[in-house]
């Protein structure tokens, strides 16, 4: 019967209750996409570099130097010589290292030149179709890749120049071709987002276009990505200078060696960055000093340096964290005062029923009651409609940006957000309860 | 039987003390039909709830059937009114958006524990001897004035009350309808032998009741 009334009750106030629970929904999923998303995301950015302890690449930018080799982000800060990945293979602190070069695009998917290391090292990358590149010009595609430009084993295309929306570019590498030879299962990791292929292709493409003397003048020679070094914002036109003149430009060497001192077919031999698994904590430390005392080259450690940025990015999650804590107190009020109007109107109702024989913990029961369903239903739609929001995200960062967020992912402080909500709620529902709990039901009966 | 004693009811308003009933004795036998009259103000009501035990009295002591409800707690009281009281209000005092039977069986879901089919069984029985059982299902908005006072005595009488109370059950009926109400009403109770006490201010009803009592007369707060 207790049930009854609420539901009378809830029903009889359709568009007050509505709005109650409404807000609190929203409130609610305030909190859970600041925090579920965030600690996706945060999670998700640390696992994509964590396999890998240390990276080397060229001096600048640690966060760039991570974000473009391990997320495929913004462009490489410049290149270095072949000679380090030669080196650290041999170094008896490394357990594995990947070259990874920047290459050219097709359909505005990065070709990214490697080795097979690069599969083999984890158990992250599982064949959907074929396997990995064995002759030159094999390439293996990233599942969004594969589903986006319908790209089949078997099937060839040409390599854009540069890095373009949607392969828009002024001219393409029509002398080579790339064969799809393998097609990755999703991981919902920037890797879907790419074209794997034989460092030894970028390389030959580079060749090739050395020889390419009807090149226009105004298109870089270098196919690995234009060094973000070479390219200022403030001087294009030097840039465009500088890109048309990078085979000449010195390519950071190891040992000392200059790079004039290398051959044509040396100076080809450019890597973006190398991707080092050291073989323990200790050789870890000792190989991140070892490579530090070179000047030509920067090694850092990939999570921690994502760590140091995301804790300076939380700054901006704190404060939407606020604006979300914000609308729960504001939705708690609005509750609050549903709850006292209500239970206002309904005094004279739950006099009748002290005079037909209700106890004040019946009727108190009641109100809180009334709260509860209001708050849980408020909350639990928040919190459905949050994760399925999530989901459809999710689905859209993982193909555009190989950044998941899975709908059914509950974060750590969500169900203590949640919780909250609904404590705060019942607050909000037990002093317009307890008024009720008090009143003399003699005074509102006729 | 009902026995008040030595009452004394005071109130608290805005810090000033209002004595609102002074009665010395007072008995009710089991089964009368009384008709409580005076004008507004005399403290008919206030009677009321301290025989229902609504609230206790400042003094004295009411007694009903040898059981001292005044030395009852609170929650007690609530549940000797919902065993053995039964209300019946001038404005009806309905659930306009329950229907007939879930009005009816209200007292029942506060005494003792009735199954759902009992309080089934109980509710067509009572809605039967007041003549409305064809409307059981219909919510109590859409019923005319007449039918609601038979819904209000439905319900009054569906837990087999030892006392009915009621508080100008005719006032809000026109002359028919209320003496029709009257009639179903004391007819019902002498059946139950349950006691009867109806504040009224319709003189010509009067003759229906055993006995009639001038509370203002017996109030000797506003002698």
């Amino acid at each position: 019967m207790i049930f009854q009334f609420v539901k009378t009750n809830i029903l009889s106030k359709k568009l007050r209750n509505f709005l109650a629970i409404f807000s609190i929904a929203i409130s609610v999923i305030l909190i859970i996409a600041v925090e579920n998303i965030t600690e996706q995301l945060n999670s998700n950015i640390i696992k994509n570099a964590s396999y890998y302890d240390v990276i080397v690449g060229a001096p600048g930018s640690e966060t760039q130097l991570i974000l473009n080799t391990i997320f495929y982000y913004d462009n490489p800060i410049a290149n270095i010589d072949i000679s380090y990945y030669e080196d650290l293979q041999k170094n008896i602190k490394v357990q594995s290292v990947v070259p990874v070069g920047m290459g050219d695009n097709y359909s505005g998917y990065r070709i990214i030149g490697t080795s097979t290391a690069f599969f083999e090292d984890t158990d992250n990358y599982h064949f959907a179709q074929g396997a990995a590149f064995i002759e030159e010009g094999d390439a293996v595609l990233g599942s969004t890749v594969a589903k986006v430009t319908g790209l089949k084993i078997g099937d060839t295309f040409v390599s854009t120049h540069g890095l373009t929306e949607a392969g828009e570019s002024d001219h393409d590498h029509g002398d080579f071709h790339y064969k799809v030879v393998g097609i990755l299962e999703q991981t919902k990791t920037p890797n879907d987002t790419v074209i794997f292929t034989d460092i030894k292709n970028l390389w030959e493409v580079h060749g090739l276009h050395h020889d390419e003397e009807e090149h226009d003048a105004d298109v870089e020679t270098e196919h690995i990505d234009v060094p973000e070094a070479e390219v200022t914002e403030d001087r294009m036109e030097e840039s465009v200078e500088s890109s048309a003149v990078t085979a000449e430009k010195p390519a950071i060497t190891s040992h000392g060696k200059s790079s004039e001192s290398y051959s044509e077919e040396d100076s080809t031999k450019l890597i973006t960055a190398l991707l080092v698994r050291s073989k323990g904590l200790s050789e870890q430390y000792l190989l991140m000093n070892e490579l530090g005392k070179d000047s030509n080259i920067q090694a850092v450690n990939p999570t921690a340096t994502l760590r140091k940025l995301l804790n300076t990015l939380d700054i901006g999650s704190v404060i939407v964290r606020i604006v979300a804590y914000i609308a729960v107190i504001l939705s708690i009020i609005m509750l609050f005062t549903t709850m006292l109007s209500s239970s206002l109107e309904k005094m004279k109702d739950i006099s009748i029923l002290r005079a037909l024989g209700a106890n004040r913990k019946t009727v108190f029961q009641i109100i809180l009651l009334e709260a509860i369903i209001i708050a849980v239903t408020g909350a639990v739609l928040g919190f459905v409609v949050a994760h399925i929001a999530i989901g459809i995200l999710g689905n859209y960062t993982a193909a555009t940006y190989g950044l998941d967020a899975n709908m059914f992912y509950v974060a750590s402080g969500e169900w203590i957000a949640v919780l909250v909500t609904i404590i705060l709620s019942l607050i909000a529902g037990m002093i317009p309860g307890m008024m009720v709990y008090r009143a003399d039901a003699t005074k509102y009966i006729k | 039987m009902i026995k008040l004693k030595d009452i004394e009811m005071r109130y608290n308003d805005n810090g000033q003390e209002i004595l609102a009933l002074k009665l010395k004795e007072l008995d009710i036998s089991e089964g009368k039909q009384v008709a409580f009259v005076g004008a507004s103000g005399s403290g008919k009501t206030t009677l009321f709830n301290l025989i229902s035990g609504m609230i206790v009295p400042t003094e004295g002591s009411v007694q009903v059937n040898d059981l001292d409800i005044t030395s009852l707690k609170e929650s007690e009281r609530d549940l000797f009114r919902a065993n053995h009281i039964g209300y019946i209000f001038q404005d009806f005092n309905l659930f306009n958006e329950f229907t007939v039977l879930q009005n009816v069986i209200l007292p029942l879901s506060f005494s003792k524990s009735y199954s759902k089919k009992e309080m089934n069984d109980l509710a067509k029985n009572v809605l039967k001897q007041v003549g409305i059982e064809e409307k059981i299902n219909q919510k109590v908005k859409t019923l005319s004035g007449g039918e609601k006072q038979r819904v209000a005595i439905a319900r009054s009488i569906i837990n087999a009350p030892d006392i009915i109370l009621a508080d100008e059950p005719t006032g809000n009926l026109d002359y028919k309808n209320g003496t029709k109400i009257m009639e179903i009403l004391t007819k019902i109770a002498r059946e139950k032998n349950a006691t009867l006490i109806v504040i009224t201010h319709n003189n010509s009803q009067l003759d229906m009741f055993d006995e009639v009592i001038d509370i203002e007369k017996m109030n000797e707060a506003i002698k």
